[in-house]
């Protein structure tokens, strides 16, 4: 494992020199800038129309009706986005040849796997770290929860570790990216859409589901309601993932 | 010293290698020869812990590949048939990536780059990407990939394909050096190659170990004793009967127009009688000499199953 910082290093060099880290953050930022637009704008018109009224209005502050549409918005954007990052981890590795060289280093296949987990998780950090300037600017024309949008954050971090560790699995069993990225979208839209979306014939079935899905255990944190059940249900979902991930390279050299 | 026991690979139903076995002495440089598709990659990526056997085991100083393979890694430069290069990385970025998984960090990292720079002659190419180099050089980085952290053993998988003559020459200098203090294991299937630089070979054919001999050695083991070349200017003068019946000459065959092969047992004085006997057929021999049998003859025999 004292070889993890060199690989992880390795694998950020490598986001940084091809273009699809770039690509990926450009297209989030530039959708999340124009959803931050357009509901700001629809904030400030319903801010209008509610001052007219005279009942009592609850939860309506710029928190709750900017922050938390933006955080969900962000999410399902990653849903696609997510395969873009991580479809050349493993994939690339094989078809380069290079996972020749990584076998026969004194490197363990867990050390491969996390140092490609981690570089991910840090690559989709930085991009979702990037819209700060959201509740800051909010900040400073009102107020923001601070401790929702730390929430938010943390929800959009482990709903990442979850996707990015799918995306791990699906470039570890193929040596093409493209194969692994279309495998990866079926994965994370059946997971986001199950229980919601995608529903049982009973109700008891649909349950099941919705406690099965990603979105659903998101949909608690981007709220601002921080529950250990989502978070481990989270956790445990990116360790299985990356454990998998595991399996398929280690039984690859016996076949 | 490395020693392969009954190693069997199986890739589905088809065995890649079968029951193979051989040693490697401590110091040598072993020629490892194969047709292609023999079982030469499958056997050196078994000896390196790419993956384990299906049955058999490799040990490397008294330590199982498969059990000890930190510290097995750690010893063993390992070059593929296809250097693996990141081509978006420059070879310094690759070369100090290699370095620092193998737990050089810093100066020492820093350091050996420079080594093994040197070495391989490419430190005028170090700040270029990899994927922009020439085949010769990709193989040459790969040679320093492998060399990084000094390992004791070093095994090359056809080190010098796809290079061009003058590029095939400077690497067997090359290894032929790196062999004087590392035990090295070299594989091709070209036999011209490992003449040069190896004493010892080992050859395989559809997964099995056919031979392993020094050169000479072998060339004595299929040669059948003794052979002389004959090259005459008459050749419809030479009589083989009679050639034949020359006391100590087993065998006497035309090869092609003017050359006949004569095999012998025995020294000097049967060589004196045959010369003797052939100039009184007055058949013009202008040319006499022993045959070594070349590793190209041995190839073919062994392969061939001769």
């Amino acid at each position: 494992m004292n070889n993890l910082l060199p690989f992880i290093k390795k694998e950020l060099k490598a986001y940084f020199y091809s273009p699809i880290a770039y690509i990926v953050a450009g297209v989030f930022l530039g959708l999340v800038g124009y959803f931050f637009y357009s509901s700001m704008q629809g904030f400030s018109m319903q801010a209008v129309q509610f001052s007219a009224s005279t009942s009592e209005i609850t939860g309506f502050n710029p928190t709750n009706v900017i922050m938390k549409g933006l955080f969900r918005s962000m999410g399902t954007v990653f849903v696609l986005l997510t395969p873009l990052i991580t479809m050349r981890l493993i994939a690339e590795e094989k078809r380069a040849r290079t996972m020749e060289l990584l076998m026969t280093s004194p490197l363990s296949i867990m050390t491969i796997i996390a140092g490609k987990f981690i570089a991910a998780l840090i690559i989709y950090s930085i991009i979702i770290m990037s819209t700060i300037y959201i509740p800051l600017t909010i900040e400073y024309f009102s107020t923001v929860s601070w401790t929702h949008v730390f929430t938010g954050y943390l929800g959009l971090l482990l709903i990442g570790m979850a996707m990015i560790s799918v995306g791990v699995l699906c470039s570890a069993v193929t040596d093409k990216q493209v194969i692994a990225a279309v495998l990866t979208i079926g994965i994370l839209v059946l997971f986001w859409f199950i229980g919601g979306g995608i529903g049982g014939h009973t109700e008891n079935i649909t349950n099941i589901m919705r406690e099965l899905s990603l979105f659903s255990h998101f949909e608690n944190l981007y709220s601002g309601l921080l529950d250990t059940r989502d978070i481990v249900y989270l956790l445990s979902f990116a360790v299985v993932a990356l454990f998998l991930s595991h399996r398929v390279l280690e039984s690859g050299r016996w076949k | 010293m490395i020693s392969v026991n009954n190693v069997t690979k199986y890739f589905g139903d088809r065995a890649a290698v079968n029951d193979v076995s051989f040693t490697v002495n401590k110091g040598e440089i072993l020629g490892f020869l194969g047709p292609n598709g023999a079982g030469k990659t499958t056997t050196l990526r078994i000896m390196t812990g790419f993956f384990p056997p299906s049955q058999g085991t490799v040990t490397i100083d008294g330590q199982d590949v498969f059990e000890h393979p930190y510290e097995i890694k750690k010893k063993i430069g390992y070059m593929p048939e296809h250097p693996p290069l990141y081509y978006d990385m420059s070879a310094r970025e690759c070369l100090s990536f290699v370095a620092e998984i193998h737990g050089l960090r810093g100066s020492a990292a820093g350091s050996a780059i420079r080594r093994v720079s040197e070495l391989c002659g490419i430190t005028h190419m170090l700040d270029r990407l990899t994927g922009n180099l020439s085949k010769g050089y990709r193989q040459r980085v790969g040679l320093a990939h492998a060399l990084i952290h000094d390992p004791a053993i070093l095994i090359l998988d056809e080190p010098t394909s796809g290079l061009d003559p003058m590029q095939i020459i400077e690497i067997r200098e090359l290894i032929k050096n790196l062999g004087r203090e590392r035990t090295v294991i070299l594989s091709s299937h070209i036999l011209f190659e490992v003449t040069n630089v190896c004493k010892r070979v080992a050859i395989i054919n559809n997964g099995r170990i056919v031979a392993v001999d020094t050169i000479e050695k072998l060339s004595d083991k299929f040669g059948k004793g003794k052979q002389i070349v004959l090259t005459v200017t008459r050749p419809e003068r030479m009589d083989l009967k009679k050639l034949s019946s020359i006391d100590g000459v087993i065998d006497a065959v035309q090869d092609n127009g003017g050359r006949f092969t004569v095999s012998i047992s025995g020294g000097d004085n049967v060589l004196e009688r045959i010369s003797s006997e052939v100039v009184s057929m007055q058949a013009g021999l202008i040319e006499m000499k022993h045959a070594a049998m070349t590793l190209e003859e041995i190839f073919l025999k062994t392969v061939s199953g001769g």
